[in-house]
């Protein structure tokens, strides 16, 4: 998966087109950044991914870039 | 030689009143509440009445049980009540049962307190003090009111939580039948993220404890109210369970192929879906019981398990995973051969009588 594919699974679950999103965006000023999405992005990271990330690296991201440095070892460069 | 123990029948019990979706999107609106359900798969939930305890739900099951039965209480030398909401933090209410179900002077009793993963804990309990001599019929007893310590505006919790009981018979069962295995766990560093801070002895309740904070999400809370990390938990579980599953199948040098049906304790749906696919279990291989009941604690397991045995899915020979995960953090898992001695599931009742 690359980095472009993550983020395209993240817009998903939050409901938003693709390219709204991008590494900068406040994840905490989008509504839809909530509990369900949290668990969301989990099973992401887990099924898609197979990471095992800390699950506050996921609840307390401020920004996508702060997951996508939890999973860089896990995208294709 | 150790005696093969197993599970020879069950009961539950249920709280007459029901909170329900629609009165859970008049307090937290429309759209939160189909988050919500989409998440977690619960509907409706049953709350006990703030004068009902968990040990009456489970006297109810229990009584059901061995009336049903027509079972000689004078029979039963163990008796395991599994709460995390006891009557008072002393005496051990598996004492107070003992009065109230007329049980001989000569029966052990005690709690057990481990939320979500007790009823397994118990099992593993009562197998092991059969199998060594030191008891010979348990009664293994499951009661909690976790919706008594939730916030009723903490919306992470209100809609999951429900309060339910049961009532299990474990006694020897032939030769290679009934509990083939067990397999415990803890990992203590996650204590903090499923608790109740205040109203022990570390932390005494105090009206600092009673003060009612925001979290980011905006659910209501104090310290004496039930707290739950949802990620933490949820990423536990998902982390914890399937390799469970592997060691366990492994132990006994079984596949997933060779179980015939798995029983989680039931949480969230969502997250169950996941583990059956994480697991590559097929659906038709588990049983749900959770919509319209909620997620009942510790009594979820033996829930499941029971309304499965009601709708025929336990026949002799049958083999079966039971896995439970949660508070502490804990986990435990046992695959059980379905006995041919069993007496039978109890069946349901609609309307259960309240406290004595």
């Amino acid at each position: 998966m690359t980095t472009t594919d993550f983020i395209t699974e993240i817009a998903d679950i939050l409901g938003m087109p693709a390219h709204t999103l991008t590494p900068e965006t406040d994840l905490t000023a989008i509504p839809a950044w909530d509990s369900v999405a949290w668990l969301s992005s989990l099973v992401l990271i887990d099924e898609k991914l197979g990471a095992a990330v800390r699950p506050e690296m996921v609840s307390g991201a401020r920004t996508l870039q702060d997951i996508l440095q939890a999973v860089a070892h896990k995208l294709e460069s | 030689m150790a005696r093969a123990t197993g599970i020879l029948a069950t009961n539950m019990a249920l709280p007459e009143r029901t909170l329900t979706y629609e009165e859970l999107e008049e307090r937290f609106g429309r759209e939160a509440m189909a988050k919500v359900f989409a998440g977690s798969g619960i509907r409706n939930r049953r709350v006990a009445e703030p004068d009902t305890c968990g040990s009456d739900l489970a006297y109810q099951a229990a009584i059901g049980l061995l009336h049903h039965h027509r079972i000689d209480p004078n029979s039963i030398d163990l008796l395991l009540f599994c709460t995390q909401s006891p009557d008072y933090l002393l005496p051990t209410t598996a004492c107070i049962l003992h009065e109230r179900l007329g049980l001989s002077k000569h029966c052990a009793c005690f709690d057990i307190n481990l939320g979500c993963t007790q009823y397994i804990y118990a099992l593993s309990v009562a197998h092991s003090m059969i199998a060594a001599g030191v008891a010979n019929r348990a009664l293994v007893l499951t009661g909690d009111t976790m919706t008594r310590i939730v916030h009723p505006l903490d919306r992470a919790l209100v809609p999951l939580m429900g309060d339910g009981a049961s009532a299990t018979l474990v006694g020897e069962v032939p030769e290679g039948q009934g509990f083939l295995a067990f397999e415990l766990g803890t990992d203590g560093s996650g204590y903090h993220y499923l608790m109740l801070p205040a109203g022990g002895f570390r932390m005494p309740a105090t009206p600092e404890t009673a003060r009612e904070v925001a979290d980011r999400e905006g659910n209501i809370r104090s310290q004496q109210n039930l707290y739950m990390n949802g990620a933490a938990i949820f990423h536990f579980a998902i982390s914890v369970v399937p390799p469970t599953v592997e060691r366990i199948l492994a132990r006994l040098s079984l596949r997933v192929e060779d179980v015939d049906l798995f029983l989680f304790h039931q949480a969230n749906k969502y997250m169950l879906d996941y583990l059956l696919r994480k697991l590559g279990i097929p659906p038709s291989k588990t049983h749900f019981y959770i919509e319209d009941v909620g997620n009942c604690s510790g009594s979820t397991t033996p829930m499941v398990l029971t309304d499965a045995w009601r709708a025929g899915r336990l026949q002799p020979g049958n083999r079966v995973l039971m896995i439970a995960f949660g508070v502490g953090l804990s986990w435990a898992a046992t695959v059980l051969r379905w006995p041919e001695n069993t007496l039978g599931v109890v069946p349901a009742q609609e309307h259960l009588p309240g406290p004595e």
